[in-house]
């Protein structure tokens, strides 16, 4: 739809923002999302899995350095 | 439309960036929604594509169409055909959780790991993924520029074009013309399906494969070569950037919880197309390479030269315009992914939606990373098979921790509310995160050390 005139384009703006501000309200954009707060009381099992992954993470890093370096692997 | 005008202008809040964009395809969706009609109705389905079909189609790279053309070459129409619709079921099982996290807690991936598990988890992950990004730019840049060079374009147009383009898209387009654009350039992922009826497969021994024949792995299942490949197949279908972009992406578009059930068909869409993809190139190969030598080691360069002369000029110039397609893509949301993710991680405003004067670092410190990229693609005798074989080997390291996250955030009540995993979701979740753990260490290491299961 074409607006020629200026009242008209003053118009349709005014239409378009009160379209938008609506649509802001019902889907809530404008409230402030909930805070993440850090996880602080973590269950054993996710102690334990944390743990787990620090350790994979440290021996694979350790395996590949030591691959790399070694000549093992050049590409 | 005073209130969201305001907060767009204010920079102190950096989830309200882009915002006015944002609620535009918002009322969009919302007067398609409303709307009767099968034109409107077929409009508001392809409004409402994006972030799954992108993902999956971006997940079909470079480096994956070498991947999917080694096991073809290796194995032909055998177990590896049927096992696509597998790891299509893993992908949706995996991918599914990104759309749940993004559209309820309305925060990116990179966000929440920094956020509810601290700055060691989250500068852990951010480094790894921008690595793993940036090594993989450099991949999708080669196979750039090597369909180029097979089309007569010479590396130093193609290259910095598709940088340019790349860098176009993200800066001057906001983001759903940014979507649209590249899901135009993701449908072109389809180039290959045409060239698998061009190779005129047995049609026959294509539907045999699905019923079990042709399952036979020479060497076994613990053989070096069987290993990379399952590896190497699982890598190119479940990637630690895949998560992180499609939910950076899921909450760049606004979905809300409300259009979850929309997301998981677009979604199934996606994965659909990347199915057909990697069929299509296991087909084509097992008909122009099957029974090469060292075929799980085979180079873009093998890969051209025997289509060229098997199927000619035609179908060689279709695949390499199909790897240059793969490159763009993929180089497309990678490089989203990584702005994404340092965004949330530094929480600086993120949204494809701001204008760059608003959004500086976020745009400026991914195109960084591939500016990087593409330069040492442009650099003589780049070592490909170190690059690939770096990738493989961050992502090893990578995946278990990024899917632990995942898993750990969807079973969390206090940001997922009625949406955390059912107990039937997550006892696969947990299966498929064994089997990727299993299957990501066999392959470490198959690669590091060859001759550790005695073949």
């Amino acid at each position: 739809m074409q607006h020629h005139t200026r009242a008209e384009r003053r118009h349709a703006t005014e239409a378009e923002s009160a379209r938008l501000a609506q649509i802001a309200q019902q889907e809530g954009w404008l409230q402030p999302l909930p805070e993440v707060h850090r996880a602080t009381h973590l269950k054993p099992w996710q102690h334990a899995l944390f743990w787990g992954l620090r350790l994979y993470i440290v021996v694979l890093t350790v395996i590949v350095a030591w691959a790399f370096a070694s000549g093992r692997v050049a590409g | 439309m005073s209130a969201p005008q305001e907060h767009v202008l204010a920079p102190a809040n950096p989830d309200l960036a882009g915002l006015e964009h944002r609620l535009r395809d918002r009322l969009m969706l919302h007067e398609l929604r409303s709307r009767r009609g099968l034109w409107n109705r077929l409009a508001l389905g392809l409004a409402l594509i994006g972030p799954g079909v992108l993902v999956m189609l971006g997940d079909n790279d470079a480096g994956g169409v070498l991947t999917y053309a080694q096991t073809g070459a290796a194995y032909g129409l055998g177990i590896f055909l049927p096992m696509m619709i597998l790891l299509g079921f893993i992908a949706y099982l995996v991918q599914e959780m990104t759309i749940r996290l993004g559209a309820v807690t309305r925060r990116g991936h990179a966000e929440l790991i920094w956020k509810r598990y601290g700055p060691f988890w989250g500068w852990f992950s951010l480094i790894d993924l921008v690595a793993a990004n940036v090594l993989t730019l450099m991949t999708e840049f080669v196979g750039i520029r090597i369909g180029g060079e097979v089309l007569g374009i010479a590396a130093w147009i193609t290259v910095p074009a598709a940088l340019a383009f790349i860098a176009f898209t993200l800066i001057a387009l906001r983001y759903y013309t940014w979507e649209r654009v590249a899901l135009a350039v993701a449908a072109l992922n389809l180039v290959f399906v045409p060239l698998a009826f061009m190779a005129h497969p047995d049609w026959h021994a294509v539907a045999a494969a699905f019923g079990g024949h042709g399952w036979v792995v020479p060497g076994g299942f613990l053989s070096v070569t069987f290993l990379v490949l399952l590896s190497a197949n699982i890598g190119t279908t479940i990637a630690p950037w895949q998560l992180f972009f499609q939910q950076s992406c899921v909450v760049d578009k606004g979905v809300l919880p409300k259009d979850i059930v929309a997301s998981r068909r677009e979604l199934k869409l996606g994965i659909v197309g990347m199915m057909l993809v990697a069929m299509a190139l296991i087909i084509l190969a097992a008909q122009t390479l099957h029974g090469a030598p060292d075929a799980s080691n085979l180079e873009f360069d093998a890969v051209l030269k025997s289509i060229d002369a098997k199927l000619g000029d035609v179908p060689m110039a279709l695949f390499a315009l199909g790897l240059m397609e793969a490159g763009l893509i993929a180089s497309i949301v990678i490089t989203a992914s990584s702005a994404w993710a340092i965004g949330e991680a530094f929480d600086i405003p993120r949204s494809i939606n701001a204008p760059p004067r608003q959004a500086v670092w976020f745009y400026a410190s991914a195109l960084a990373g591939t500016t990087l990229a593409a330069a040492v693609v442009l650099l003589p005798h780049v070592p490909l098979g170190f690059l690939n074989l770096s990738v493989q080997v961050i992502a090893t390291v990578f995946m278990p921790s990024a899917l632990l996250f995942l898993l750990l955030l969807l079973n969390d009540r206090e940001l997922m509310g009625e949406y955390v995993n059912t107990p039937l979701r997550n006892a696969l979740s947990w299966a498929v995160m064994a089997g990727l753990i299993v299957c990501n260490v066999l392959y470490g290491i198959a690669t590091l050390f060859p001759h550790a299961f005695g073949n």
